[in-house]
């Protein structure tokens, strides 16, 4: 398994739709889901991995998220101290590479989960969190595409129920 | 796909390219949790009125334990009405616990003053002692228990008016029934306290009865009566105590805080369980002085060691015993057989306790700064400051998973003006307030267990401006009144009266004009500060910093009120009047 820590060492990744990308083994095992696979596969090389839930346009954001954090120190495990700390804030690089249309992030969300990138996943939901942050039930709405299925009987029960009695 | 009107041009629907419609409730369900998990209460109570899924989702326990641990965490109380264990809650009862405390917490920070709700008035039928109640009184969520005139213990369920259960002290107790220690027990929903009975002998130091009562209030639907019972009696020389603390009431632990004449050194008289007489004593080798120095005994987080702390001129020392080395080297028993103990002489200690954190040690640590800047903890630290009383106070609610359990400490000083100018007042007061830990580090290479570092790095400093006093024994102090994390009182402000404009007159030269003769009149609000989270300080931007507000109470009650307390549970501050009514108001 010696190969596997080479860092010279390139990973082949087939999109959804059938595009090829190229890249090192440092910034593709940036994903824990290629990094698996790749221990799995062991020394063939050439064997490309196919990445069917991901797009070319979505892999080439995401490789280009991983290829700027591709030196960032593996993420300490989870403490029930960290959970609290419900920081919104996102690093200044971030904060302008998730600057993409609802569908993108959208996208980029569901790829970080499918290819278990933690850092990434959380840049996501921070970044929809911040969207939701501040805003009434309907701006919410219009933001996300959200249809009010409610009848206007639950919905009067649920303003009531979830009523937020501020001191204004 | 989700239909969307794109304006006065219609792409026949056949003919719209399959749309990727990214909705937010379409998203997988735990990442829909993880970011619902990043907003805090307010967003999450408005997610939930989008629509069916995301009301769904939002509405998973999961989601209000972790708010409700997070409040927790930060030492924020939740009204959790008598219930033991936040998994026993439903998810209905929970997030209301938490929306109410997280509302009340962003409330604080408003400048406006806190509207009360209307005033639900207790006349005690029986009157409580006077004086000023304050040895006395012991409010338990809603229940008041107090010695009353007529030598009873009598306790009031506030809620429904009427008192529940009396005491009979008049065989065994002395007229005073001096209440010196309470510990609350939440499971079993009672309430433990030890207090003074006759004077035995004038010999020994004034030798004294103490009591350890159980009173366990009814369950809150039934109707029976609180019941009383005497589970220890003891012995001691009174002179010599310092103070008593019951340490663990499930395990019937309890000390007395001993003083010896010779040196003002202190020891610790430890029961290590009130049914058997086993005990022992420490001598800690501190000093302790009446009005000068503070002092705390508790156990630590993990009940296996005894944790006392001291602070005196400005410098805090902690020291910790382990209660298994006290079982170990236990001596005999004087307690059980009724025997009075003197500690005296002061037993010669063959090892030197070293105490931690003594503020010579780190003069850069920033522990006893003030919050506020403007305020000196200790101004003219002399004769003139006084440590006046001292309020050690552990967390009611139930033990939660991972989450700290702070002691909160109160601390009240008085200063004298040596010389204040005309009109001024002739003493100040302060109260200051920190969280400190419990937790007990045994990592520390040379084996000793040592008291870990305070929990808040700073102290919080409300100074009382102008407080209403209210007679104590034979002194005076503010009508003041304290919850884990809130403190309320009575202050006076000044006000000018409005000046009335003549017809006529532009107002600048109505006021330059009329400006001298302007009368000021005295007005009385109450107060509450909320004391900061732990560990937060000013210009960090998580947590909560404190905010002290203005409570709209009638100034009619205020002027009569000569005791005031808070319950953060139930999100109430009561007034005691000196015609003995209790006027209970809801402020949130």
């Amino acid at each position: 398994m010696s190969t596997t820590e080479d860092k010279t060492r390139k990973v082949k990744l087939v999109t959804s739709d059938n595009e090829e990308f190229e890249v090192d083994w440092e910034v593709a095992t940036r994903s824990v889901l290629i990094k698996h696979m790749l221990e799995d596969i062991g020394e063939s090389e050439e064997q490309a991995i196919p990445l069917p839930n991901v797009t070319a346009n979505v892999l080439k954001k995401v490789l280009e998220w991983c290829e700027h954090h591709r030196k960032d120190p593996e993420p300490a495990p989870e403490s029930s101290d960290d959970n609290r700390k419900r920081t919104l804030e996102i690093g200044d690089w971030d904060a302008k590479f998730i600057q993409v249309d609802q569908e993108m992030l959208f996208e980029i969300i569901l790829a970080a989960n499918y290819l278990d990138i933690k850092a990434l996943l959380d840049v996501g939901c921070k970044t929809v969190a911040n969207m939701i942050k501040g805003k009434q039930p309907e701006e919410i709405r219009k933001m996300f595409n959200i249809v009010n299925d409610f009848t206007p009987e639950e919905e009067a029960q649920i303003k009531k129920e979830n009523e937020w009695a501020e001191d204004r | 796909m989700s239909f969307r009107h794109s304006g006065a041009f219609q792409i026949p629907v056949g003919l719209i390219p399959e749309e990727k419609a990214y909705v937010l409730n379409q998203l997988p369900f735990d990442i829909i949790v993880k970011i619902l998990l990043l907003l805090d209460v307010r967003d999450l109570l408005y997610v939930a009125q989008t629509c069916q899924h995301l009301n769904r989702i939002c509405s998973s326990p999961f989601i209000w334990r972790y708010h409700a641990s997070c409040a927790i965490h930060r030492s924020r109380p939740l009204v959790l009405r008598n219930t033991t264990d936040l998994q026993q809650l439903d998810v209905h009862q929970l997030r209301q616990a938490v929306v109410r405390t997280a509302l009340l917490e962003h409330n604080w920070g408003n400048d406006k003053a806190v509207r009360v709700g209307m005033a639900k008035k207790v006349a005690l039928r029986f009157p409580v002692t006077s004086p000023r109640s304050l040895f006395y009184t012991v409010f338990v969520r809603k229940y008041l228990l107090s010695p009353t005139e007529d030598r009873h213990l009598t306790v009031w369920d506030l809620e429904r008016g009427k008192s529940i259960g009396k005491y009979d002290m008049r065989r065994t107790f002395a007229a005073s029934g001096l209440i010196l220690a309470v510990r609350e027990h939440y499971p079993s929903h009672s309430l433990f306290y030890i207090v003074t009975g006759n004077l035995i002998s004038a010999d020994f130091g004034h030798t004294m009865e103490f009591y350890i009562l159980h009173i366990t209030f009814p369950d809150e639907s039934s109707n029976e009566p609180a019941k009383f019972k005497q589970v220890a009696d003891f012995s001691f020389s009174m002179m010599q105590t310092v103070a008593m603390y019951i340490l663990d009431a499930v395990r019937r632990i309890v000390c007395v805080v001993c003083r010896y004449p010779e040196t003002d050194k202190l020891g610790i008289y430890v029961v290590l369980d009130w049914a058997t007489g086993e005990s022992n004593l420490i001598n800690t080798g501190l000093t302790y002085e009446y009005r000068k120095s503070v002092l705390g005994v508790r156990l630590s987080t993990d009940g296996q060691f005894i944790l006392i702390r001291t602070e005196r001129d400005g410098k805090e020392v902690m020291q910790c015993h382990s209660l298994a080395s006290l079982r170990e080297g236990q001596s005999p028993s004087c307690w059980k057989a009724k025997l009075f103990w003197t500690p005296s002489p002061e037993p010669q200690d063959e090892s030197e306790t070293d105490g931690y954190w003594n503020d010579e040690t780190d003069s850069n640590s920033p522990y006893f700064q003030p919050l506020f800047t403007t305020l000196n903890l200790y101004p003219d630290l002399n004769v003139n400051t006084v440590v006046f009383r001292c309020w050690n106070m552990s967390p009611w609610w139930p033990d939660y998973p991972n989450t700290p359990r702070p002691t909160s400490c109160v601390v009240l000083y008085r200063t004298t003006v040596t010389d204040p100018g005309p009109g001024a007042n002739t003493q100040t007061w302060r109260v200051s307030q920190y969280f400190t830990s419990g937790d007990v580090d045994k990592t520390h290479e040379d084996g000793v267990a040592r008291p870990l570092g305070p929990f808040a790095r700073r102290r919080f400093v409300i100074e009382l401006k102008d407080p209403v006093l209210a007679n104590v024994l034979d002194d005076e102090m503010p009508v003041l009144g304290f919850s884990y994390n809130q403190a309320a009182w009575i202050e006076q402000v000044v006000e000018e009266e409005a000046a009335v404009t003549p017809p006529g007159m532009a107002a600048n030269v109505a006021r330059r004009m009329l400006g001298r003769g302007r009368r000021t009149k005295k007005r009385l609000v109450a107060r509450i500060a909320s004391f900061p989270d732990p560990g937060t300080c000013p210009g960090e931007r998580s947590g909560m910093e404190s905010a002290i507000k203005t409570l709209d109470v009638p100034p009619r009650v205020l002027a009569a009120a000569r005791d005031i307390s808070i319950d953060a549970e139930l999100g109430t501050v009561s007034v005691i009047t000196k015609s003995n009514t209790v006027h209970i108001f809801s402020y949130c």
